[in-house]
């Protein structure tokens, strides 16, 4: 079978110059500096779009049960791992739960939602199977302990993410 | 269930360092110089540009043998971008239109340079039409591939 | 060679340009389950879990990572694969590995691609070299100019030879209900659609698509109890060569020719396959443009080089015909691109199995080849085989 030829420029090859021993090579690093810029867009599909509507309009949380194992999900989850079947069942949880964990930055990084000090916390609201993962507000980390029952504070102007929850604050004390 | 489905606009906006590494670093600083050089393959004696640190066909260093391109040569392909595109690293959309050529240096016949032409009319691009390499003034050059504003046609 | 490995099931999604009614993991539990279904599996019997997508194209780091449990991946082994365009054909083949080695019995194997998350072909100019050629590099479309402008010149095919090649495309893709453009063309339609580079237009790229395609995988003991009759993928090939056209030393017109034609010698040697067109009964090429059909048709001996162009006009490449390509409709018709790999092997092997529906191959379908084609110019090629 015949292969097709590469192309060749044997008219140029009179024009190679001699090879030299050019000093060329650097001990000095070159470092460039580059950007990637790019707008992303992501569609949460229905089921995370129902919780975040409910967040913005009704100041509701949701969860979403797995038929199988019973496990209530909070934030939602579309599948549940440890069953894989599909979580379906709806469930309000409530705005207050226990605080199961907790931990305060110290540094800034842009992607933090505020300035350091960042107290974050993981909540088991009621009638909740998971850990939420927030911010913790009107509290003092130095005093603050496992087990003390938390209460959302929802933003007065809110557009359909997890900071139209601006914290969680101990519950009752207000 | 509800009808409304959101949107997210995620604006992702990284700054980076790119270490050249002295082969691809000698090369830049070789363009604020008004320089364009190569490298060869002790083995099998093909060019390497950018030059490179090793020849992947022969899986060898490359040693110290550079060789310095002429400032001109041929067009072996090109092609006319007019579409205009997202460009991530100026953050939007590129200038159209523009045209890339693949070009043939004199000095370097087993390899092509890849830059933009002057010329961005495709009806007057023709493979084998002869350019030129236009440098930036001294003083506006960074050791980057900007410092060559163009080829421009010659002949 | 190790284990035999057989394809026990498969599934995938619809394709679309954009799903705002899903999310990236919705989307692949969608194939998944699809897939199992058609094994007649639980995800208890998924030893463990290979996906692949392409980097950037979504905007977050560790894709796999945020699609575990819609992937069925919990608490199993696993690994992510990213190669570029082929990276549907390594998620395959990296599954094929860990089945043919025996360390695994049942393999799951996703490809996924949401393209309705950025503009794509900026994350995919990201591939060059920052500092040499990513300020110029603009996507994938001119190489299959440069393709098809060379082929044009070296043979008597002119664009209409294109346009038809697209049109037989399109007309498979309406027969297939997964396929993204289910267009109704003439060549006359085709020829008036808007150049892009000339001589590519915009009906000869593939589309952007969103999309999932799961597979299973088993050993042979596995497959001979399987539900539906196993596929098997009797060999596979896979050649990298340098990132770009231009880079290193290379004025070669096409680099895709050389690792190509590496890969199909190899694997036809390796397998008794003397005269292509005769011993392989289905292909599913992966052509991102109409105009690289020329080249791969030759470079894949499926003819002799330069009378690709004649077995077009002559339509044997037609489901119908005597040399069926794309019966799916190709990644011209549908290209998410992290499933576009797994997607030919998918379909390839339903072929094999007499269950493509309305695009099934009039000719008696035993044996086929699936590829995928990309990053820089790199080809995975699969022989597949109704018999062990």
């Amino acid at each position: 079978m015949a292969h097709r030829k590469p192309t060749k420029y044997p008219d140029m090859f009179h024009l190679i110059t001699p090879s030299k021993r050019l000093n060329v090579l650097s001990k000095d690093p070159f470092v460039a500096e580059g950007r990637l810029a790019m707008p992303y867009r992501y569609f949460p599909g229905p089921v995370a779009t129902r919780f975040f509507v409910e967040l913005r309009d009704n100041k509701r949380i949701m969860g979403i049960k797995c038929p199988d194992c019973g496990t209530v999900y909070v934030p939602v989850e579309t599948t549940c791992g440890k069953c894989f079947v599909k979580t379906e069942e709806w469930i309000e949880v409530g705005n207050e739960g226990v605080l199961e964990s907790y931990t305060a930055t110290h540094y800034t990084i842009p992607v933090q939602p505020t300035p350091a000090p960042v107290i974050y916390g993981l909540i088991k609201l009621d009638g909740a199977d998971t850990d939420l993962l927030h911010l913790l507000g009107e509290v003092d980390p130095q005093v603050l302990r496992v087990g003390t029952r938390m209460e959302a504070v929802f933003r007065e102007k809110r557009e359909g993410n997890i900071l139209d929850i601006e914290y969680f604050r101990p519950a009752g004390n207000h | 269930m509800n009808e409304e489905l959101l949107e997210i606009i995620i604006p992702l906006d990284l700054k980076y360092k790119w270490s050249a590494g002295p082969h691809l670093g000698a090369f830049l600083r070789g363009l604020k110089e008004e320089k364009i050089i190569a490298n060869r393959c002790p083995v099998c004696a093909r060019l390497q540009l950018p030059p490179t640190p090793a020849c992947g066909r022969c899986h060898i260093g490359m040693g110290e043998d550079w060789v310095e391109l002429s400032h001109q040569g041929s067009v072996i392909s090109y092609s006319s971008v007019v579409d205009p595109m997202f460009d991530a690293g100026i953050g939007g959309m590129r200038p159209v239109p523009y045209t890339i050529a693949a070009i043939v240096l004199d000095g370097g016949p087993d390899v092509a340079f890849f830059h933009k032409l002057e010329e961005n009319n495709p009806e007057k691009v023709k493979v084998g039409m002869r350019v030129e390499a236009v440098f930036r003034p001294p003083e506006e050059r960074k050791a980057l591939m900007e410092d060559i504003i163009h080829f421009r046609t010659i002949g | 060679m190790g284990e035999r490995v057989g394809i026990i099931g498969m599934g995938q999604t619809e394709h679309r340009f954009i799903r705002p009614d899903i999310n990236h993991e919705e989307m692949i539990n969608d194939a998944v389950r699809l897939a199992l279904e058609d094994a007649d599996l639980t995800i208890k019997d998924i030893d463990t879990v290979i996906i692949d997508n392409m980097d950037l194209f979504e905007g977050h780091y560790l894709a796999d990572g945020m699609v575990v449990d819609g992937a069925g991946m919990y608490m199993k082994p696993g690994l992510k694969m990213n190669t570029g365009g082929t990276s549907g054909g390594t998620a395959v083949a990296t599954g094929w590995h860990h089945v043919a080695s025996g360390i695994f019995e049942t393999v799951l194997v996703i490809g996924w691609q949401k393209q309705d998350a950025s503009p794509s072909i900026a994350a995919l100019a990201t591939a060059r070299e920052p500092l040499y050629d990513r300020g110029i590099a603009a996507g994938a479309v001119g190489i299959f100019a440069s393709m098809g402008l060379s082929y044009m010149q070296e043979t008597g095919c002119r664009e209409e030879h294109a346009a038809l090649a697209r049109v037989i495309m399109a007309d498979n893709a309406r027969r297939n209900p997964y396929a993204h453009l289910k267009l109704d063309l003439t060549v006359e339609d085709v020829l008036k659609s808007r150049v892009l580079v000339w001589p590519v237009r915009l009906l000869h790229m593939s589309p952007t698509s969103c999309g999932a395609c799961a597979m299973i995988l088993s050993n042979e003991k596995r497959a001979r109890k399987a539900a539906r009759p196993p596929v098997w993928i009797r060999d596979l090939e896979t050649v990298h060569r340098e990132v770009s056209v231009f880079r290193g030393g290379c004025v070669e017109p096409q680099p895709a020719i050389s690792a190509i034609e590496v890969a199909a010698s190899k694997l036809y040697k390796r397998n008794g396959i003397t005269r292509p067109a005769r011993d392989i009964d289905v292909w599913e090429l992966y052509t991102p443009s109409s105009w690289a059909l020329f080249p791969w048709m030759e470079l894949f001996s499926i003819c002799d080089k330069g009378e690709a162009w004649r077995l077009v006009e002559k339509e044997a490449i037609r489901i119908e015909g005597e040399i069926p390509i794309e019966p799916s409709g190709g990644v011209v018709s549908t290209n998410p691109i992290g499933a576009s790999g797994v997607i030919r092997v998918a379909e390839t092997a339903l072929q094999l199995r007499g269950e493509a529906g309305e695009r099934q191959v009039t000719k008696k379908a035993e044996t086929g080849i699936a590829t995928a084609w990309g990053a820089g110019s790199w080809i995975v090629m699969f022989y597949l085989s109704k018999h062990s």
